[in-house]
């Protein structure tokens, strides 16, 4: 089994005793109200799915992570895991002592051991990040409505936070038993944020082709206006696996995660957290993680270059496409045949064709797959 | 991982990671970067002592339970 990133598998979760007796000094330690998506991010940093993390970053990793695009020790991670509080609250906190992390029921999921207070300048954090400090780009966007003020240090867990699709969620621990159990050594990760067509299909087999195992992992969490809805997301994926998959070769787990749209430093990021999941490979697809023409669309691939010790392997692939010629998916490198004979697996198109309740063509999606997308009312993020 | 002598081994790591630790080594006040990463092996060592991903029988029981009732596993 691959390990971890940064060596070790992070767990943070109090035990029954520890928690009960933190929460006895409930009304004496001040509180932080944090967001669903910080909600994530406590969940992902508790159960290691970010390991080698321990909490949020302080001022010389934050620092380093912008800069270097590694933690301060050199362990490689591109995107800042922040927490940003109001500077009223902030004046309240001092560094030194314990806050409590509530979500919006007011109930304390975690608790921050509060190392350092610092200021941050928005547009070096979103030029550093995202390569651009447009607020058409909605990482930006984020960036620029976040506070002024940042609070680092390692957090411990009191209790999991609510978060939807529960039953659908598997931390490091349970991928990486799950892994083992079925005997996989090779596993590849896919992440994806889209419904599946035929070409990503594709790709997926022509990955586990030539691995023990395939861990499809949609991103769940806030996403973009025009994005497909989670449900869609996962009802089409159960469609696909149930129809199209053995289920000794391949599963589906979510991963808690809000996009940042970072693209290439979004890649490097998504594979780290798959090497967590026990991933040796990750699929990395044209423009992975972008977002409008941010990026260069092989921006993704090319990062990769600079990470010679990410011990996970990454697999790149292009664009394909169906050809009528050669009667199955394909792409430049394998396809001799012309346009004429080819048909994109355009995103814009299949869109189209499924807001007006169409079916798309049998060579781009699969029929099962389609009935379950048309069973939505609500397929869009709005 | 080729050994020279009785007490040493050689190791390879990226070139890359090697810069960065030889100029840490460096600010930290070591002779060499040999001695540099001994003592950061050495620390990571006694860390992962504690190392949360193994896990004891009733743990794995319970991964087991929730993997069963999940559909994840028969």
């Amino acid at each position: 089994m691959i390990s971890p990133h940064g060596g070790k598998l992070i767990n943070r979760v109090l035990t029954k005793e520890e928690a009960k007796k933190l929460l006895q000094k409930k009304e004496q330690l001040p509180h932080i109200a944090v967001d669903e998506s910080i909600l994530r991010d406590i969940f992902n940093i508790c159960y290691g799915v970010f390991s080698p993390l321990e909490g949020f970053l302080g001022k010389k990793d934050y620092e380093s992570v912008i800069n270097t695009m590694r933690l301060a020790d050199d362990t490689p991670w591109t995107i800042p895991i922040v927490l940003d509080v109001p500077a009223d609250i902030a004046s309240t906190l001092k560094e030194g002592k314990d806050v409590l992390l509530d979500s919006g029921e007011g109930k304390s999921v975690a608790v921050l051991h509060i190392k350092e207070k610092y200021t941050y300048d928005k547009d070096e954090f979103a030029k550093k990040v995202f390569g651009t400090v447009d607020e058409a780009h909605p990482g930006v966007a984020k960036v620029k409505r976040m506070n002024s003020l940042l609070i680092g240090g390692d957090i411990d867990l009191i209790e999991e936070p609510e978060l939807p699709f529960s039953t659908q969620t598997l931390k490091p621990v349970e991928t990486r038993f799950l892994f083992e159990s079925k005997g996989w050594n090779d596993v590849v990760g896919f992440q994806t944020r889209n419904v599946p067509h035929l070409g990503h299909e594709y790709i997926q087999k022509t990955a586990l082709a030539f691995t023990d195992g395939l861990f499809i992992n949609p991103v769940i969490g806030k996403k973009k206006k025009g994005d497909f809805t989670d449900e869609v997301i996962l009802d089409s994926y159960n469609a696909l696996l149930k129809h199209y998959y053995l289920k000794e070769r391949a599963v589906m787990s979510i991963l808690q995660l809000e996009m940042r749209y970072a693209g290439p430093k979004e890649a490097i990021l998504h594979a780290i957290v798959r090497k967590n999941f026990g991933c040796t490979h990750f699929i990395v697809g044209r423009d992975h993680a972008g977002v409008g023409k941010f990026y260069d669309p092989f921006a993704a691939h090319k990062i990769f270059k600079d990470f010679p010790d990410l011990e996970i392997t990454p697999l790149f692939f292009n664009s394909f496409f169906y050809c009528k010629k050669c009667g199955g998916v394909s792409n430049e490198k394998t396809c001799p045949h012309s346009n004429e004979f080819r048909i994109d697996f355009s995103g814009t198109k299949m869109r189209a064709l499924l807001e007006a309740g169409k079916i798309p063509e049998g060579e781009l999606m699969r029929e099962e797959v389609v009935r379950e997308i048309l069973k939505h009312k609500k397929m869009f993020v709005e | 991982m080729a050994e020279t002598s009785k007490k040493s081994v050689q190791i390879e790591i990226p070139s890359t990671l090697a810069e960065r630790l030889e100029k840490q080594a460096q600010k930290a006040g070591y002779s060499n970067l040999s001695d540099y990463i001994t003592h950061l092996l050495r620390k990571g060592c006694s860390s992962n002592n504690n190392d949360s991903s193994c896990l004891n029988p009733e743990e794995e029981k319970k991964i087991e339970e929730r993997l069963k009732d999940l559909g994840y596993i028969d």
